[in-house]
């Protein structure tokens, strides 16, 4: 094993770990907000690579340009979500709440399957295929675009989240709702906003990850549990710490890649997650349940 | 005349045992006798599948709905039964039915490894872990060349195999071992179990200060499930003959054994019955209908989901219960046939023996309780500094402090719910630093909560009932009049029906009193039981507390109300900045200077000056 293959798979999970951060942010201040796991998220993004591929293929607009608009799409869908069915439980039923987002996850996916069927639909566009290859590594064009995308809407979330009013009140509400609606947050309609920046997000991560990854409707099966991942290492809630769990994921992903058969790259991440979870239940900042 | 009455009460319980029992037996002879009849391919099967999956859904119901624990790992469980014996079939030519025993020891097995240091998670990260669980395996047995494992044909001998091609057969065995469980979930509803699983559900911290472990009830709740969900996997597996790791292992697997729970409802004995009987023909119904167009019946599946979580959130059972029989005659019947067996607890006639009231003050005995140098410190803030204490047999403290001086943390520790950082803890001369608290709890220490925590979905009856059930030291004439006595010593006995939640906020402090003095203990301690209660109920505390105190019961009390303690204790011990600084009778211990100072400040002690 070479040192440029360690640092290809080092680069490698570094770009994955960015996109992962997208998809983890999301989930996490959902949770954090409103104390939901919400299953469907990843369905979220699959809707994400297909709105991208269809638009693509016909329209022949670039996904990196579509990305925002088609997250504003999924909020939209997430507001969808979170006022229809969601708020309509009481508050606290986790069970109801858990089966809730697991119906649509249901729902979503066999939607995506019986209108594109099971076959894998690649997004071909001229950076796909391209290398860029300083230092003799490898860096795929596509997820190279992908990854600063991501970088520069998880800025933009963290100035959301600390410089505006929403975002602080959205922050208070995760800490103590009861406060918060002693404060005159809405605390309701701060659920709903946190549900739909989380379901945008996933929405855009989505639609960057289909520039280097075929759509397909099972798609997010793979991609819930690296979501859980990521958020538990860095402490539900804790979207600084989703982030930081994302790029663990990334480098554990591609580096497991060098040691173990790629059957079985994903059997070190279930096995890492549980590790996490029994040693840290609270993440490896111990920062516990913050946004 | 009282014999006949007493024979009278057992000839009506062992009835209603039976009827109890009766139940599941004549519900499944019924079923198979049904089943028999049905020649129709599609009708046996769903028959079969219908079985299955409600025996499944009860063992999920035991570590999911009796136990509390939101497992989305159950498939695990059957996934691992299945292809254990699949494994040893077609490696070694093993027949399923010895398979069958090596399954469930497996599963048994696996639970036991993978139970013992998940279930000390709590809430959503045990969730979330057991989600893990099910993938691993199927990540594995993929690996292993098992995407699609067919098992070896014998149509030369079904029996011998589990291979029939008629599904009658499978019905059959689903159908008894579907007899099996719910026989079991009878036996656990009308046992022991039934306290100490819904005490572990409701609320862990106050069922370990009854005594109870709660770890090792659920890790029990969960061998249990798993290898009875492993067993049945196995003869899941031969009635599919194709397996793939998707269909043992896979998430819809795991969320089926929940949805059939939630839909019929969490915690009840026929909550996965009557899910399984609403879902599975459903999503059979849906595949026939649907099964051309691939994703089309699971779609629909998922809408209905929605639809029924929308409609009745908490299940079918609860919502059963919420009808007004009056409006619905039919439904209410059935209600009524739910609520059976669930009788109201009646008080016996107070006992003539009087209990021997020792007026005079009792001697102080041996030293009970010793703190030895206890220190704690969070990070870098230290709460308690090198404190030491010693509590006599029949003596009744006040710990008093201004806030933040170290009292919860005191508590905490004198309880096993914190870890001292340095020092020791001894009871009865026998170092107890590290016990757990419900060893402490069943050594005869019990403490009430500073936030009240009854179990309060349970009726007060039940609540005290819990408070006895394990580790009591000193078993009363009846286990019924040991859990009167209190009830009726603070007043509730006329209230041993409702639910402990729908009591006033002076009652709950009381029933905690009660319960915790159900078991007998040597030292009660009370985390500032004062607090929120008025002139009149603090009245009625202290009486009572004085009366369990003149029956020989130590009581240490932990306060900040200085004025009112110090008038009912024996001794009083004063913490401030987590270090003791006083430490002597009531009335010396108040007048001391640094005292005053440390209450109210040390102005008020130069104004004085």
């Amino acid at each position: 094993m070479s040192l440029t293959t360690i640092l290809q798979a080092i680069v490698g999970g570094l770009l994955l770990g960015g996109i992962y951060a997208l998809l983890a942010a999301g989930l996490t201040l959902i949770f954090g907000v409103m104390r939901v796991i919400n299953f469907a998220q990843a369905e979220f993004m699959m809707l994400g690579m297909f709105a991208g591929y269809v638009i693509t293929t016909g329209l022949g607009i670039d996904p990196l340009l579509l990305a925002l608009p088609i997250g504003g799409a999924l909020a939209l869908l997430g507001m969808v979500m979170a006022q229809g069915l969601l708020e309509r439980v009481p508050r606290g039923d986790h069970n109801a709440q858990l089966i809730l987002t697991l119906g649509v996850s249901l729902v979503l996916q066999n939607l995506a399957l019986v209108v594109f069927g099971p076959t894998p639909r690649p997004v071909v566009r001229p950076y796909t295929n391209s290398y860029w290859t300083p230092f003799e590594l490898f860096i795929n064009e596509a997820r190279l675009f992908a990854c600063l995308a991501s970088l520069v809407i998880m800025i933009a979330l963290y100035l959301f989240l600390t410089r505006t009013w929403t975002g602080r009140a959205m922050r208070a509400t995760a800490d103590d709702p009861v406060a918060a609606g002693g404060v005159g947050i809405n605390v309701r309609r701060t659920h709903v906003l946190a549900f739909m920046v989380g379901t945008g997000l996933a929405g855009v991560a989505g639609t960057l990850i289909v520039t280097f990854m075929a759509a397909a409707p099972s798609i997010g099966n793979d991609f819930i549990i690296i979501m859980f991942l990521a958020i538990v290492l860095g402490g539900l809630g804790s979207v600084a710490g989703a982030t930081f769990g994302a790029f663990v994921v990334g480098l554990v992903q591609s580096i497991s890649g060098l040691l173990l058969p790629l059957q079985l790259q994903n059997v070190m991440l279930f096995v890492v997650f549980v590790l996490i979870l029994l040693v840290r239940p609270q993440g490896l900042f111990g920062l516990r349940q913050r946004v | 005349m009282a014999a006949s009455g007493v024979r009278a009460a057992q000839l009506e319980t062992l009835q209603s045992r039976l009827r109890a029992y009766s139940v599941p037996v004549i519900a499944s002879v019924m079923f198979i006798a049904v089943v028999s009849q049905i020649t129709d391919f599609y009708l046996s099967r769903l028959a079969a599948l219908v079985a299955f999956w409600a025996a499944v859904g009860m063992t999920w119901n035991l570590i999911g709905g009796y136990a509390g624990q939101l497992s989305l790992g159950h498939a695990a469980f059957v996934g691992l039964g299945g292809y254990v014996a699949l494994v040893l079939q077609q490696e070694f030519g093993i027949i399923p039915w010895i398979g069958l025993l090596a399954s469930t020891a497996a599963a048994a097995l696996a639970a036991l490894i993978v139970g013992a240091p998940t279930l000390r998670l709590s809430g959503i990260y045990f969730s979330l872990a057991t989600l893990a669980y099910p993938l691993i395996l199927q990540v594995l047995f993929t690996y292993w060349g098992y995407q699609e494992a067919l098992i070896p044909a014998h149509p030369e001998s079904p029996f011998l195999f589990m291979q029939w091609r008629d599904n009658r057969w499978y019905a059959a065995i689903f159908g008894t071992i579907l007899m099996f469980c719910w026989l079991a979930t009878v036996f656990l509803e009308r046992s022991h179990w039934r306290y100490l699983l819904t005490a572990v559900r409701e609320d862990e911290a106050a069922a370990s200060a009854v005594g109870i472990n709660t770890w090792l009830v659920k890790l029990w709740a969960f061998v249990i499930s798993g290898s009875v969900a492993g067993m049945l996997g196995v003869i899941y597996a031969q009635m599919l003959f194709v397996v793939t790791p998707e269909t043992m292992f896979g998430i819809g697997v795991s969320v089926q054994a929940l949805v059939i729970n939630l839909v019929g409802g969490v915690g009840y004995a026929i909550g996965p019955l009557l899910g399984t009987l609403i879902t599975v023909p459903m999503s059979q119904a849906l595949e026939a209908q649907f099964g051309s167009i691939s994703g089309a019946a699971q779609l629909v599946y998922g809408l209905v989901l929605i639809i029924v979580v929308l409609t009745i959130p908490r299940g079918l059972i609860d919502e059963l219960r919420r009808i007004d029989p009056v409006q619905h005659p039919t439904l209410g019947k059935l209600q009524a046939w739910l609520a059976r067996g669930t009788t109201d607890a009646t008080p016996p006639p107070e006992s003539d023996v009087l209990t021997a009231v020792a007026s005079a003050p009792l001697a102080k005995g041996e030293v009970l309780l010793k703190a030895d140098g206890l220190g704690k410190a969070y990070g870098g803030v230290i709460a308690l500094r090198h404190f030491n204490l010693e509590i006599r047999q029949h003596e009744f403290i006040g710990i008093v402090g201004p806030n933040g001086a170290g009292k919860t943390t005191l508590f905490d520790l004198l309880t096993g719910f914190q870890r001292p950082t340095s020092g020791r803890l001894y009871m009865r001369g026998k170092n107890v630093t590290c016990a757990a608290p419900y060893r402490l709890a069943r050594s005869g220490i019990r403490r009430t909560f500073q936030i009240p925590r009854p179990f309060g979905r349970l009726s007060v009856y039940e609540n005290a009932v819990l408070g006895g059930l394990v580790g009591a030291t000193e078993i009363a004439a009846s286990m019924d009049e040991a859990i009167w006595r209190p009830l009726r010593a603070v007043g509730l006995a006329h209230l041993a029906n409702k639910p402990a939640d729908s009591l006033g906020p002076s009652q709950i402090r009381l029933l905690e009193v009660a319960r915790a003095v159900v078991s007998r203990p040597t030292l009660l301690l009370l985390d500032e039981p004062l607090a929120g209660l008025d002139a009149s109920e603090v009245h009625e505390l202290i009486d009572i507390l004085r009366g369990q105190h003149s029956e020989g019961l130590t009581i240490v009390i932990v306060d900040h109300a200085i004025g009112t303690v110090a008038k009912i204790v024996e001794r009083l011990v004063v913490i401030d900045n987590g270090i003791l600084i006083a430490d002597g009778a009531p009335t010396e211990v108040t007048r001391m200077p640094h005292v005053v100072e440390a209450y109210l400040g040390s102005r008020w002690n130069h104004a004085r000056d």
